[in-house]
């Protein structure tokens, strides 16, 4: 792993080809991915899904990420260990703790349970370094038209904002109001005065925002929503093979082919041919867009080759 | 193309009539209170069925789905309104503050004043709006502090406190002492019930007794620091809140 | 019939007792550049804001407002929305959305355009306009001057046929200014847009203008072309003649010649009036020795400061090769820099932007700390953190030091007897009002009495003169005159040439976190070619040492 972080070059995640793929692609991507996580407790599903987000949020994010991943681990741990203490079914009973039974079932529970938390966790990180603001607006548009708008002008609002709050900070600190040094309490009361100060000039100036939507035409009847993205026909095609993969995962949920039982024995459906299919399929899937990166980096040598 | 034009221009002159205006009214009242009823309802209900009927290990799918099918009221509602500049850029900005308090005090845990400020602009907006500050804020504010499955919890808890704070308070009158006492209760109780309920569901994965007894034993110093933070917040921010609120509605007429 | 036409425009805001806008009448022809001035308060918002129905202030209003002969107010809102456009003053409360290309497509959004003719419609403005390069960032990394050009390309988008701006350069630094109007005059040129702008600094817009409208006190004093307008406020007398740059008001007082409106053309007509009796070869060589003489009595004055005796005490604050950058992995803002600032002294830094001036003002308050190099201050061992105190910044918006809700609380805030300031700050009327009542101007006196309030021995401001009119720049210079009378020490950051000039002592030039240049500041500008007052730029063949536009008039008197 230490290898590959160090081969990373900074600006890995905005030239990957999942980055630059139409924001459906990428969403739908994510909400499968995590949604089957969550659902199945399933080892195959489980395992791939870490492999898949440990390596990529890494391939992405580079040493800081793998850093990052280390810190999410404790609470992973956390909830292996804490499962088996709460939770007493399952007939293998390894030993008693307080009179209460640990058995088996509870702590294998507990490790999936642990190992699913990790997954979202890490699908999490790699999901925040995906899906940008504007792709976000993009999803948003289609579906939920205001509430785009609304997080489009809360994106814009915030860094002004805390540049503001800074600046007041500062121009306070300039005529000795504001000590930073001082105790907890004194930093709490410069801390509500200055939002104090911010909320009132927000308030005040959102007035001359407000009348520049106004004068550019806002609240006329049969407003479009604009998206910047456009869907290429690689974004189709890509939209198509993923749709086509979604469907035959659900089958397969529905089929119970990741169908797992903890309690009271622990059992899974017995690996069969026709349900390899299907694991092999989930782990293409999942892998999607480590396919997709490579892919685009072998046709850029192939057509430069050709050269 | 210029057909389409013209018929919109005839909708925006059929606007400013009476009979538009009273239809417009009388259909905010009713999906108003067909909003309440789902908040009050229909939410336990899906919780109920989900911990009686459904299978032991998709809690977590099942109350994430919840959540969303219970925001989808919310959403069509909105889809529904006609929402004025002003409107918006009060909804925006208030989640931006909330956002930026919880920012500016990054160096004391648990003590933020992220429900105050919702709770205030609840008051001012009302309960609708106040819900939609709330759930944006949850949402903003983790952009800047890493999302995570605890994401979806947090909007929620946030546009529910907005959302209470907006039907208790808009139309009456509200002072001081009510409005913090409110936020102990609000804070203590429903963000703190559902975010401890959402950590059993996150770490035991499984719902036992003595789970959501030991997490809500912990949850407690947790919750009442962040209560006590909010009541300091809401006695600080009130007065000049509620001041600087109508300045504003008397100057500009909003 | 004229394109705009306004008749008896009288205009009163709801609540308010004073009439703001009375009897006007203007008239303005299809694709022409008008320019509209006025000190504060004049009516030039008012007037703007009624010509577009869309933010139409609340009051009373009689008179007609015609566009194209037709009654202004019934126009619908998608006809006001496409054709006419408003850009305001603030760059950044206009800006609605997060990204660049969001916020063009606004407008368009909001007509209910289609995806497809908004791609097409927002790349052809983002190509006209030299949005490409950053067409897909966040507008939060936008420069002052960036935000402006979007704002200008976001209304321009809807083509609209008249743009009214209000005072849309007020915020903006001088470079940026330059390009803004610039660009707005290629709107002019090549769509054969309407524009009507509001600007209280005329030096890059009058040379620009087909027309002028001159309001003062909420009534009309002129409308028409630029000749007349010189003329008529030269007849009058008015005090309006402050806001008119260099380049016209020298040629005006001194050869009453009302046509000039750029360097090129006052220069022509100030040599023509001062050089008339020399010839060509004269000329010359008057020059060189000139300059001669002149760099003998730099050189004279440069070792006069090195070895001055004035300064016999220690520096109160000494800048020893300082290093500063914000970032570990950033580029170094500020150079082994080397300052020392005496007890008395009245300076300024001037330069472009970004060039270290307002980082060197956050260090020397200690906001900012160097990574390499000392500053120390008098006495620092023994009362660090009191001496401290004593240093008092003013920010470059006063909005940053506004907490109350009222004018009294604000001046009480720092200290309980507030009245003699409040006097000598112009505050006494306003003490009741809410601070973001007051003009632009009031406000930065507002902040500039704070700021004074906490009694600093030595005084930062950072560009004091920052959208303040001509008439309240002279009521600051003022104020900071006397206080370095009193001994405060001042320390100014500006882009206002002229305004440095006539007031401090000293001048650094800061280019690429180094001091370039220093001299006493008159000398330092008379030095350089480009980066001095426009008078100097006009007159600097005749005498190169006069830099400041009385000191033009005395040396006419002379000769």
């Amino acid at each position: 792993m230490w290898g590959v972080t160090g081969l990373i070059k900074q600006n890995k995640v905005t030239s990957s080809c999942f980055y630059r793929i139409h924001p459906y692609v990428s969403f739908l991507y994510f909400l499968v991915a995590m949604v089957l996580i969550m659902f199945s407790m399933h080892p195959v599903i489980l395992v791939t899904g870490f492999l898949f987000s440990f390596v990529y949020s890494i391939v992405l994010g580079g040493r800081r990420q793998l850093l990052m991943n280390l810190k999410l681990l404790p609470v992973a741990l956390l909830v292996c260990v804490i499962n088996p203490l709460f939770n007493h079914q399952g007939v293998t009973i390894l030993c008693y703790m307080n009179q209460n039974p640990i058995t088996l079932e509870s702590i294998l529970f507990g490790l999936m349970s642990g190992l699913m938390i990790y997954d979202i966790l890490l699908y999490f990180q790699i999901f925040h370094q995906i899906v940008t603001e504007d792709k976000l607006i993009c999803i948003f548009a289609k579906f939920f038209p205001i509430g785009s708008l609304l997080l489009t002008m809360a994106f814009r609002f915030v860094p002004m904002y805390r540049k503001q709050y800074r600046n007041v900070q500062r121009a306070q600190k300039c005529i000795g109001q504001d000590d930073h040094s001082g105790n907890i309490l004194t930093r709490i009361i410069h801390g509500v005065a200055n939002i104090s100060a911010l909320i009132t000039w927000c308030l005040e100036n959102a007035i001359e925002s407000s009348d520049s939507m106004k004068s550019r035409g806002f609240t006329l009847k049969g407003r479009t929503y604009y998206k910047n993205n456009r869907l290429t026909r690689l974004d189709k095609s890509y939209l198509i093979i993923e749709l086509s993969m979604v469907v035959i995962l659900v089958v397969g949920s529905i089929l119970k082919v990741f169908y797992v039982n903890f309690f009271p024995v622990y059992h899974y459906a017995n690996t069969n041919p026709y349900q390899m299919v299907f694991y092999v399929l989930w782990v293409v899937f999942c892998f999607l867009p480590y396919w997709m990166d490579k892919k685009e980096e072998l046709a850029w040598h192939i057509s430069k080759q050709k050269i | 193309m210029r057909e389409n034009i013209k018929k919109m221009q005839m909708i925006e002159e059929t606007q400013g009539t009476e009979q538009f205006q009273k239809v417009e009214h009388n259909r905010k009242r009713a999906v108003l209170i067909a909003s309440i009823l789902v908040v009050a309802i229909i939410i336990p209900c899906f919780i109920c069925i989900g911990v009686t009927l459904l299978e032991d290990r998709k809690y977590y799918l099942i109350s994430i789905l919840i959540i969303c099918a219970s925001l989808i009221p919310f959403v069509i509602q909105i889809k529904q309104q006609q929402f004025s500049s002003r409107r918006l850029i009060l909804i925006a900005s208030m989640a931006a503050i909330a956002t930026l308090g919880r920012i500016a005090f990054f160096f004391l845990p648990q003590f933020k004043p992220v429900l105050a400020v919702v709770i205030m602009a609840a008051i001012l907006v009302g309960p609708m709006d106040g819900f939609l500050v709330g759930v944006l804020t949850g949402f903003i504010s983790n952009f800047y502090y890493g999302q995570g499955p605890w994401t979806v919890w947090q909007m929620y808890c946030f546009g529910l406190v907005g959302f209470v704070a907006g039907l208790i308070f808009s139309h009456g009158k509200h002072n001081k002492f009510l409005v913090c006492l409110y936020g102990f209760v609000a804070t203590f109780l429903l963000y703190g019930g559902v975010i401890n309920f959402a950590s059993v569901i996150m770490f035991y994965s499984y719902i036992t007794p003595g789970a959501l007894k030991a997490s809500y034993i912990q949850g407690i110093p947790f919750d009442f620091i962040h209560a006590v933070a909010t009541v300091i917040f809401l006695y600080f921010i009130y007065h000049s809140f509620t001041e600087k609120i109508t300045r504003i509605q008397k100057k500009y007429k909003m | 019939m004229a394109y705009l036409e306004t008749k008896d425009l009288t205009f009163t805001y709801a609540l308010s007792p004073k009439v703001n806008l009375d009897s006007v009448n203007i008239q303005i022809e299809k694709g022409e550049f008008v320019l509209m001035f006025g000190e504060t308060g004049s009516g030039k918002s008012t007037l703007l804001k009624l010509l577009k129905s869309a933010i139409r202030p609340e009051g009373e209003l009689t008179g007609e407002l015609l566009f194209r002969g037709k009654n202004l107010l019934t126009l619908t809102r998608r006809e006001d929305t496409t054709k006419i456009g408003y850009v305001s003053q603030s760059p950044d409360h206009q800006i609605v959305t997060d990204k660049v290309w969001h916020e063009l497509a606004f407008t368009l959004e909001n007509l209910g355009v289609g995806e497809e003719e908004i791609r097409r419609r927002v790349a052809e403005m983002a190509v006209f306009f030299g949005i490409t390069d950053w067409f897909e960032r966040s507008v939060n990394e936008l420069s002052g001057g960036q935000k402006q050009i979007l704002n200008l390309a976001a209304v321009m988008i809807a083509q609209p046929e008249l743009v009214l701006l209000d005072e849309p350069t007020s915020q903006l630094d001088p470079i940026a200014t330059e390009n803004f109007i610039a660009l707005l005059k290629r709107v002019n040129d090549e769509f054969g847009t309407t524009i009507l702008l509001s600007e209280h600094r005329l030096d890059e817009a009058l040379s620009r203008a087909d027309r002028c409208i001159v309001l003062h006190q909420a009534k009309l004093l002129y409308c028409g072309d630029r000749e007349g307008m010189v003329k008529t406020l030269m007849e009058q007398d008015s005090p309006l003649i402050k806001f008119l740059p260099s380049q016209t008001s020298l040629p005006m007082k001194l050869c009453s010649r009302f046509d000039s409106f750029t360097i090129k053309e006052g220069k022509k007509i100030m040599e023509k009036r001062f050089l008339k009796e020399r010839s060509v070869v004269d000329d010359f060589t008057h020059f060189e020795s000139k300059r001669v003489s002149r760099d003998n009595t730099q050189a004279e004055t440069n070792t006069k400061m090195k070895y001055t005796p004035k300064h016999q005490n220690s520096p109160i604050v000494w800048m020893k090769n300082v290093w500063f950058r914000y970032e570990r992995e950033g580029k170094d803002i500020l150079k082994d820099f080397e300052l020392k600032i005496y007890a008395g002294d009245y300076i300024s830094f001037l330069g472009a932007n970004g060039q270290g001036k307002t980082t060197l003002l956050s260090l020397l308050t200690g906001l900012e700390k160097p990574y390499r190099g000392k500053i120390i201050f008098e006495k620092e061992s023994k009362r660090n953190q009191s001496f401290r105190r004593k240093i008092s910044m003013l920010p470059q918006n006063p909005q940053d030091l506004f907490l109350k809700p009222t004018v009294e609380e604000e001046l009480r805030n720092i200290e309980y007897e507030f009245e003699p300031y409040a006097k000598e700050f112009m505050l006494e009327d306003l003490l009741k009002k809410h601070p973001y009542d007051l003009s632009g101007g009031q406000q930065q006196l507002l902040a500039l009495a704070k700021v004074v309030m906490t009694k600093p021995e030595i005084l930062l401001l950072d560009e004091p003169t920052k959208g303040v009119d001509q008439l309240l720049k002279q009521r600051i210079a003022k104020i900071i005159r006397n206080l370095h009378e009193q001994g405060t020490t001042i320390v100014i950051v500006s882009h206002d040439i002229e305004f440095c000039a006539q007031n401090t002592q000293i001048s650094y030039f800061l280019y690429d976190g180094m001091i370039t240049q220093k001299a006493p500041t008159k000398q330092l500008l008379s030095r350089n070619y480009f980066y001095t007052s426009t008078a100097n730029k006009m007159m600097r063949e005749v005498d190169v040492n006069l830099v400041l536009e009385d000191e033009v008039v005395e040396y006419a008197r002379e000769h």
